[in-house]
């Protein structure tokens, strides 16, 4: 071959339609460890790797018949010292005066390979991962669920004295089995329903829902947490708002974040419920008066399992907001917060309008 | 889904009376036959199809247990003739078709007529003295290239499948033929194609067959067509001299030829009498 295309940074290599070399420039014959007389006259096959054989045949003979190029493969050529030598490989069979002939080009990515390999070990590794979670998530709901809920529920039969009189002090003992197997109870199916949620497979049956009436609802089951806590609660009078929702993942995500603004605010803050519609959507926000998160905080706040290190240790494990945020989601909207430290934070929820009748 | 014709995207054409299954081998789909099948559709029933997980096949039909031997791509075979009501059928299978073809036959020895094997292996993985020409080492190397390729696969193909508008039939054909392969499927056909072994079903086959043996074929070797030869019942071996391992793309008339030359003696004719 002539100067320029035999130093050329690519192997280049001529064949038959009987797949015999006809010819290679030198930086192909010197990559694979021949003379260019010792490669022309050979068949192609001889420089492939053995499963690149099977591969060629299979795949790339049929392709070049068929359409007459190929591009990007990935094979593995064999050197005349028996080593595998990984390449990127184009070809174009074209019709010359003597028949056709096969034009292939080659680039050595032998380092690109090695981090390919890299990549599909971690794919490999990821989907091992995955099936070994789905197996944990399963555990959790069969081997763990079911069990804390007949201890909570014998101890709750126990304390009302359904086998027989209990002292004052088993009544109270009693009790606290019962509370605490229901809390892990609250906490396992919290991570069940976010896997759900990650997973899609989270039914929402969006209906008209009447927002003051949602709000209210809200307010009233953390009433006591609020009052127990010092927080006072706000509703200021608004126009009616219908939002586009299922009511109960509605009130899921506002007794989620009243909770959360409750706990954050401490004794003596604020926290209030109020609502707005654009043209787009209808939102609910509920806002606090408590030390607010900084901006480089807000994103993270809606990961799985972060936790302020701020907040009240109440053993959550801080999926509240995260599946408040995929509901949200799977309802069509989206869960969003605004906040700068010390002013507070406002958490949005946006809806869609329900469809025009 | 149970209609065979719609799970295996089967091609019928021909005038004839008498069937003619053509199957194709791994890494390919019924496209494989555009040079030779229609050279037979004056005289026979022409049937084309594409196995699970290849060209425009039913992949949701996929189930790994069902295909983790030939024996399930066998079956399918079977499926097919049951479904169209194919009787005494000449089966045409390539490659790794050409076993499921011997595999089918034992199963329902009445069903064909004759065998045309081309490019057949009982078995790819050398086991001294038999020579298959591969290593289990070579199978492994494979895989690892299929995995590497399929990942982009499709992608690779479609731009350039688009800058060929003036040849949309092609295009659309190549589509067909490599996009909708399986990654994964494609996978375990090649793990279940070459890792195994047949050699000791073939005692066994009642119905004739042609074994049609390419000139250095990198993937069925002479040696292995010639163990063939000598142990396939009812057999005639024909050494073509087509070169490679795709005799019906490269050179589809000599294998055009050959199988009708076959064909016209009238194998099996003793058998389904």
């Amino acid at each position: 071959m002539d100067g320029l295309i035999d130093t050329a940074p690519c192997g280049i290599l001529l064949a038959d339609d009987a797949s015999l070399i006809l010819d290679a420039n030198r930086t192909l014959a010197d990559a694979l460890g021949y003379s260019l007389e010792a490669l022309r006259g050979k068949e192609v096959r001889t420089v492939l790797a053995r499963g690149a054989r099977i591969y060629y045949q299979t795949h790339v003979f049929p392709l070049l018949r068929l359409r007459g190029e190929v591009h990007e493969i990935y094979l593995s050529l064999r050197t005349a010292g028996e080593e595998d030598l990984p390449v990127l490989l184009n070809a174009v069979r074209r019709e010359h005066d003597d028949g056709p002939i096969t034009e292939i080009a080659v680039v050595p990515i032998e380092r690109r390979s090695r981090f390919e390999d890299e990549i599909l070990e971690a794919r490999r590794a990821a989907e091992t991962a995955s099936q070994s979670r789905a197996r944990f998530l399963s555990m959790l709901s069969h081997d763990i669920r079911s069990p804390l809920s007949a201890i909570a529920f014998s101890a709750d039969l126990l304390a009302r004295g359904a086998f027989g009189p209990v002292t004052e002090a088993q009544t109270r003992e009693l009790g606290q089995i019962a509370s605490a197997g229901r809390y892990v109870l609250r906490l396992v199916s919290d991570v069940l329903e976010f896997s759900r949620l990650e997973t899609g497979r989270v039914d929402v049956c969006p209906v008209r829902v009447d927002v003051a009436e949602a709000a209210d609802a809200a307010l009233a089951l953390v009433a006591g947490q609020a009052d127990g806590a010092g927080v006072r609660l706000e509703r200021p009078d608004a126009p009616a708002l219908t939002a586009w929702a299922d009511r109960d993942r509605l009130l899921q995500i506002l007794v989620n974040l009243l909770g959360n603004a409750i706990k954050f605010t401490g004794a003596g803050g604020r926290v209030t419920v109020t609502w707005s519609a654009s043209p787009d959507h209808v939102a609910v926000h509920v806002e606090d008066t408590g030390p607010g998160i900084a901006p480089d905080r807000q994103a993270a706040v809606f990961a799985p399992f972060v936790q302020d290190d701020a907040a009240p240790a109440d053993g959550s494990v801080g999926l509240g907001l995260a599946i408040s945020r995929e509901l949200a989601r799977a309802m069509g909207g989206d869960l969003t917060v605004e906040s700068a430290p010390g002013e507070g934070a406002t958490f949005t929820v946006a809806l869609p309008h329900p469809p025009a009748a | 889904m149970n209609d065979a014709r719609a799970r295996f995207n089967v091609t019928e054409t021909g005038r004839g009376q008498r069937p003619m299954v053509f199957a194709h081998g791994f890494g390919c789909d019924q496209t494989m036959w555009r040079e030779v099948a229609p050279a037979f559709e004056a005289d026979y029933r022409v049937v084309l199809f594409d196995f699970i997980g290849a060209g425009g096949s039913d992949t949701s039909a996929y189930d790994p247990e069902r295909y983790a031997s030939l024996s399930g791509y066998a079956d399918d075979v079977l499926a097919i003739c049951r479904e169209l009501g194919l009787e005494d059928v000449v089966f045409v299978g390539h490659s790794v078709s050409a076993m499921i073809g011997i595999l089918a036959s034992l199963r329902d020895p009445g069903r064909f007529r004759s065998l045309v094997l081309v490019g057949p292996s009982p078995c790819y993985i050398n086991d001294p003295p038999y020579v298959g020409g591969f290593e289990r080492e070579d199978i492994e190397g494979l895989l690892a290239m299929m995995e590497k390729n399929y990942g982009g696969w499709a992608q690779a193909m479609a731009p350039v499948i688009m800058k060929n508008p003036d040849r949309p039939a092609l295009a659309a054909e190549l589509e067909e033929l490599f996009c909708a392969t399986d990654r994964d499927i494609a996978r375990d056909f090649a793990a279940v194609t070459f890792l195994s072994d047949n050699r000791d079903d073939l005692g066994e086959v009642e119905v004739p067959s042609l074994i049609l043996q390419c000139t250095d074929d990198a993937i069925a070797p002479d040696a292995v067509g010639e163990y063939l030869r000598d142990r396939l019942p009812h057999s005639t071996f024909r050494k073509l001299r087509a070169n490679g391992h795709c005799p019906h793309l490269s050179h589809p008339t000599e294998t055009t030829e050959v199988i009708r030359d076959y064909l016209a003696a009238d194998p099996g004719a003793p058998w389904t009498a």
